[in-house]
């Protein structure tokens, strides 16, 4: 499908995200803060508005937070908030073989949860572990495909990336409807608007893929510019 | 903003010993009785890792420091009797001393809350960051929007949509907003459902095993039904029920579904298969699950005790806490051998507060049932004095004449309402109390225990205004 690109995404979505060591991350400031010097600062105030470094040389001082303490979402919240961003009932985010919730089942352990019935787990691990990035990124993903296909199916009736017009695969990704598709994942995902610098880092996200001369461009596109702002630390964290 | 401390964890390093080093259980406890306002001592009493190099014995740098100057040239190794009577003069003399060499007399790490004997942990000032700008978040104060998102989370198990966000933005009276939102997800499957957060923060305590369940959803051998204890604990933590009657109850509840709910069953709605007659009956104390589990075949349920002190009480024998022995105990009535010198500190405190468990069936006779004449009747060959151990113990040092009194002990101490406090702070923060938090989290414990009576939701619309959890 597209493996070279993902990998490009998967990697840039382990910046977003920092590491997974650890439940309680203890971050630079604010769930973005870590890219801030290259113009990824802009993170919803308290009116939505955002702000702009636009050459990641200098800007103004960050406030930092001095407690600096962020919590991985873990398995049953992780679920909702993605059935919620991306319009999936909870019970068809990734399922094993089409039946056996990632989530629920298969991953809960990895994602934080417990079993306590059969395993005797009570308790979820302190700190997350080396399979939780993978299993957390396999169901982001799973639901971002999903999403990207339904939405292509039906531009019209579009929850996220609404009236795209695709040609032979291709998107026009100067269009108001791209960059209203990348409004509306931002505020369904992170509660805020995009910042100028995220939403050109999108729209050259697809220049990138288009270059790969892969078949479905556009479809590609959906997916992972979805599975990128799903998999950042502010989405996967709080 | 207020002035905090950053608790940095990470272990510290080992010194060398220059003479045989002993643990001793009464240690803490006597750290305690000399500090006794230090955050150590706050929720229970000081780690090993207080004078320790991970597992006792070895000391770290504070330990050998302090057994430098606990009667020196005193023969080794010293009685616990000796060793009580030196330890806070011990202590005394290197208050004004730097063990780990952080920069930190011990004094100040001990009234700090940090680890005196670990170069890593210290207390550090923080300030706030007031001279430069954050959009996202108001760093230096409580922040609502931050608050708002955090409980939807925390209590709804879900972030608020960028709508509902956009409402509480432009919001009026954000304050009032806050606990209209908490009230809503309290009342949520994710918090009281099965399996809900409220639910999960049981497992610990009821140790659930589905091979052995009995009722709905059983296995292979079913031996008791833990949905009841669950439902008994869900129940006492919701409204603004007495989260002590968790303890103390001598009902049972029912669980409804769509949506969840529980309320007290009556005769006309009986419960499963719990058979203690309702004068014996202790909360999750005497379900048939719990006494099938902890009692089993044993005359002197010690196990039972224990869990019953670590899961409600916070103290966790196994690791030295709670250790306040009575005198003339232990009496090792079943013949185990615990009056043995390394384990008699211990169980000269277990013992007694074991003794009231021994007139409830486990797994012998009538499972799950009070019987005052058990001993003889099930354990004729335990030891040739076990028809002498009293059915009263000790509990926090204060005599219980059986089970029913050792719950309302129990429920009415400080140390129910801090573990009770510690479990929520620790669900919502994902954190152990740090040293800089520890004044709200002493003033919501107290709080608990006061003008909210008991009302675990009460407590947690204050918990969500404190600085710990309001500030990013």
């Amino acid at each position: 499908m597209f493996p070279k690109r993902l990998i490009t995404v998967l990697a840039a979505g382990a910046l977003l995200s920092g590491c997974l060591a650890s439940e309680n991350l203890n971050p630079t400031g604010t769930p973005d803060s870590g890219v801030s010097g290259d113009g990824d600062s802009g993170v919803a105030n308290g009116d939505g508005g955002t702000v702009e470094n636009d050459g990641g040389t200098t800007g103004p001082a960050f406030a930092k937070s001095s407690k600096a303490v962020l919590r991985f979402k873990r398995t049953t919240r992780l679920r909702n908030d993605i059935s919620q961003v991306l319009g999936i009932p909870e019970g068809e985010i990734c399922n094993e073989l089409g039946q056996y919730s990632c989530t629920d089942y298969v991953h809960t352990i990895s994602l934080g949860g417990v079993e306590a019935y059969t395993l005797g787990i009570n308790e979820p691990t302190a700190d997350t572990t080396v399979t939780t990035p993978i299993a957390t990124e396999r169901v982001v993903l799973s639901a971002c495909e999903r999403r990207a296909r339904d939405d292509m199916a039906a531009p019209d009736g579009a929850l996220i990336f609404k009236g795209l017009v695709v040609t032979d695969g291709k998107l026009d990704v100067g269009s108001a409807e791209v960059a209203q598709s990348i409004d509306t994942l931002y505020k369904r995902a992170l509660l805020r608007a995009p910042s100028s610098a995220e939403v050109s880092h999108l729209t050259q996200l697809y220049r990138d893929i288009e270059a790969d001369q892969q078949p479905n461009p556009a479809r590609d596109w959906a997916i992972l510019t979805c599975f990128s702002v799903l998999t950042s630390m502010e989405s996967l964290f709080y | 903003m207020t002035m905090r401390w950053l608790h940095l964890g990470a272990l510290g390093g080992v010194l060398a010993l220059a003479s045989p080093a002993v643990a001793k259980p009464v240690a803490p406890a006597k750290v305690c009785e000399v500090y006794p306002d230090s955050p150590l001592c706050e929720t229970s009493v000081p780690a090993c890792a207080f004078c320790h190099a991970g597992n006792p014995p070895p000391r770290n740098a504070f330990g050998a420091l302090v057994e430098a100057n606990l009667l020196p040239g005193a023969p080794r190794p010293l009685s616990d009797e000796d060793f009580l009577g030196a330890l806070g003069t011990a202590l005394e003399a290197v208050e004004g001393e730097d063990a780990d060499g952080d920069g930190v007399t011990n004094l100040v790490e001990i009234m700090a809350g940090t680890l005196p004997g670990d170069g890593s942990n210290y207390p550090r000032e923080l300030g706030c960051d007031e001279g430069g700008t954050n959009p996202g978040y108001d760093v230096c104060n409580f922040d609502p929007d931050f608050v708002f998102k955090k409980l939807n989370l925390d209590f709804c198990g879900r972030s608020p949509t960028w709508e509902a966000m956009e409402t509480f933005r432009q919001t009026a009276d954000k304050k009032a907003a806050l606990h209209a939102e908490l009230n809503r997800c309290l009342d949520s499957e994710f918090w009281v459902g099965q399996d809900g957060q409220v639910w999960q923060l049981a497992h610990r305590k009821i140790k659930p095993l589905q091979a052995i369940k009995a009722g709905e959803d059983s296995g292979p051998i079913p031996l008791g039904d833990y949905y009841d204890d669950y439902a008994l604990f869900v129940y006492s933590q919701l409204d603004d029920h007495d989260a002590r009657e968790v303890l103390t109850a001598d009902y049972f509840i029912t669980r409804r579904r769509n949506p969840t709910r529980y309320e007290v069953a009556t005769a006309a709605d009986p419960i499963g298969d719990q058979d203690v007659d309702q004068q014996y009956r202790a909360g999750v104390l005497t379900t048939k699950w719990n006494l099938v589990l902890n009692v089993m075949f044993t005359a002197v349920p010690r196990t039972a005790a224990a869990q019953a002190m670590r899961a409600y009480l916070g103290i966790d024998i196994a690791k030295l806490e709670g250790i306040m022995p009575v005198p003339n105990e232990p009496q090792d009535y079943d013949e185990k051998g615990v009056t043995a010198e390394a384990c008699a500190v211990c169980h000269s405190t277990l013992d007694p507060v074991t003794y009231p468990f021994t007139r409830y069936q486990g797994l012998t006779g009538s499972s799950g049932t009070y019987d005052p004449n058990r001993i003889q009747r099930s354990f004729p060959n335990e030891g040739v004095r076990i028809d002498e151990m009293p059915e009263s113990g000790v509990l926090l040092g204060q005599p219980v004449a059986n089970l029913v009194e050792w719950a309302q002990v129990a429920a009415n101490s400080d140390a129910f309402a801090k573990a009770t406090a510690n479990d929520y702070w620790t669900l919502v923060m994902g954190r152990d109390v740090q040293p800089e938090e520890l004044e709200e989290f002493t003033a919501l414990w107290q709080a608990f225990r006061g003008r909210h009576n008991y009302s675990v939701e009460k407590m947690l619309h204050q918990l969500i205004e404190t600085e710990a959890y309001g500030v990013p």
